[in-house]
């Protein structure tokens, strides 16, 4: 038997708290840099054609290859 | 009959304790170079498209090395119950450091490339180098520690207690560990470079590889010397010890004793091979460093680290984690190990999936193989990082 008194770590109150403070520090500053690089990449959208048609093939003309892009 | 009676438990202990060891040194050797090249970044290269070429030499495997940290951690807990209760109560906020710092690594990695701002670049390579360089220097520190006994308690019911504190652990011993295993890493991570990177990048790294092996000699054959001559006591069990017993570290009687820490080389001068080992490695190293060799230094470097960090681990046997405080308290392979049958099962998965892991490890290492420089970044610019 391993009562929870025995099973216990002798840490201290103040130890715990410093180290649950710290990782929710460090883990919202990244948070908000994450959706912050997001942000940014879904404003720039697609970079070229050739993301929007992936499968035409590199040999394609360059009018053609184009016309798969909608007017602006 | 039981399966597991096959192998003696004492012997199991002891294959445990090897088992142990390996896996250390192969997180030494495979993340050791993730580390030291980390920790060189803001100074061996000073272009962004260098500090490009640095990065991607571990861009693509660092990961895969720094599981072995993970699987680390789980073995103890596994094997050595009782090592990874105290120390990770113990070392809690030591341990809190290392883990935030590493946690920078993967982000640094990920992030950097994302923006083309100097600054941000820049900020990103010093994460990198905090979460190289801080590990490896608390990962000495903590094996400094180890080797001069952890202020830690038993009660008659083995509940610990910790008398140390956070800034206790840094004492000019541990220092010195900490700055050798900084120094070690640092030159494994430089004959890295030498061999994947190539022209100024590979010249800086030969430069620095020497200075670190030059400096891992000094500090090791300070350590050596200060153990040595009993100016850092080591610890000796003075009753008789069942290797067979169940694990309670209070069943044995032991000392703190200036040269306890030698008594093994002179019952087995064999065990001399680990610190030879561990000199000729950084000697090897810092000859080639100035020949034109490149993968032969990589087996000297690999040879240091594997004597070094052996030394320590044949130095202290059968001693794990000594206690400062109440010496009888220390954990060591005879009474501190899981159970017969778990120390068997655990044998078992490890004879399967060990050979299986370094298969592909190995492969993945073959396929990745090759020199990267500037024009490989620019080929590769959206996939490298």
């Amino acid at each position: 038997m391993l009562p929870t008194s025995a099973a216990v770590s002798s840490l201290s109150v103040p130890e715990v708290l410093l180290t649950l403070a710290g990782f929710v520090a460090l883990y919202s500053t990244l948070l908000v840099i994450e959706i912050a690089l997001m942000i940014k990449y879904i404003k720039i959208g697609p970079e070229d054609g050739e993301r929007i048609a992936p499968t035409s093939p590199p040999s394609i003309s360059a009018p053609s290859s184009a016309s798969a892009i909608p007017a602006e | 009959m039981v399966l597991y009676e096959l192998i003696d438990y004492s012997t199991l202990k002891v294959i445990w304790w090897l088992l142990l060891g390996i896996l250390l040194i192969g997180f030494a050797v495979t993340d050791g170079f993730d580390m030291g090249v980390g920790t060189l970044l803001p100074f061996i290269a000073e272009t962004d498209i260098e500090r490009r070429v640095v990065i991607n030499t571990i861009g693509a495997t660092w990961e895969g090395n720094q599981v072995w940290f993970i699987l680390g951690g789980g073995a103890i807990f596994a094997a050595w119950p009782p090592l990874y209760a105290i120390s990770f109560s113990g070392f809690y906020l030591a341990m809190f450091v290392v883990l935030a710092a590493m946690i920078l690594r993967p982000v640094a990695f990920k992030y950097r490339s994302k923006r083309p701002d100097p600054n941000w670049r820049s900020a990103w390579d010093w994460a990198l180098f905090t979460g190289s360089f801080v590990p490896a220097l608390v990962f000495g520190v903590a094996v400094g520690n180890v080797l001069l006994g952890v202020p830690f308690r038993l009660d008659n019911e083995l509940r610990m207690t910790y008398d140390g504190s956070f800034f206790g652990l840094f004492s000019p011993f541990t220092l010195l560990c900490g700055l050798l295993s900084v120094t070690m890493l640092v030159m494994h991570g430089a004959v890295w470079l030498v061999m994947r990177a190539t022209g100024e990048i590979a010249a800086r790294a030969r430069k620095a590889g020497t200075f670190a092996a030059l400096g891992g000699i000094l500090l090791f054959g300070v350590g050596g010397y200060l153990v040595a001559t009993g100016h850092v006591e080591g610890f000796r069990i003075t009753s008789e010890v069942d290797p067979n017993m169940q694990a309670n570290p209070l069943a044995k009687q032991a000392v703190v004793e200036g040269g306890a820490w030698m008594r093994n080389y002179t019952a087995y001068p064999v065990l001399w091979l680990a610190p030879i080992m561990g000199f000729l490695g950084m000697l090897g190293t810092l000859v080639l460093l100035q020949t034109r060799f490149e993968m032969s230094i990589f087996a000297f470097s690999k040879m240091a680290v594997f004597g070094i960090i052996a030394t320590v681990g044949v130095s202290m046997f059968p001693f794990i984690l000594p206690s400062s405080v109440q010496p009888e308290a220390s954990l060591t392979v005879w009474d501190a190990s899981s159970t017969h049958r778990t120390l068997f099962n655990m044998l078992v998965a490890v004879v399967i999936f060990l050979p299986i892991i370094l298969v592909y490890t190995a492969w993945v290492y073959k396929v990745l193989w090759g020199k990267i420089d500037e024009e490989t970044i620019e080929r590769d610019n959206h996939t490298a990082y």
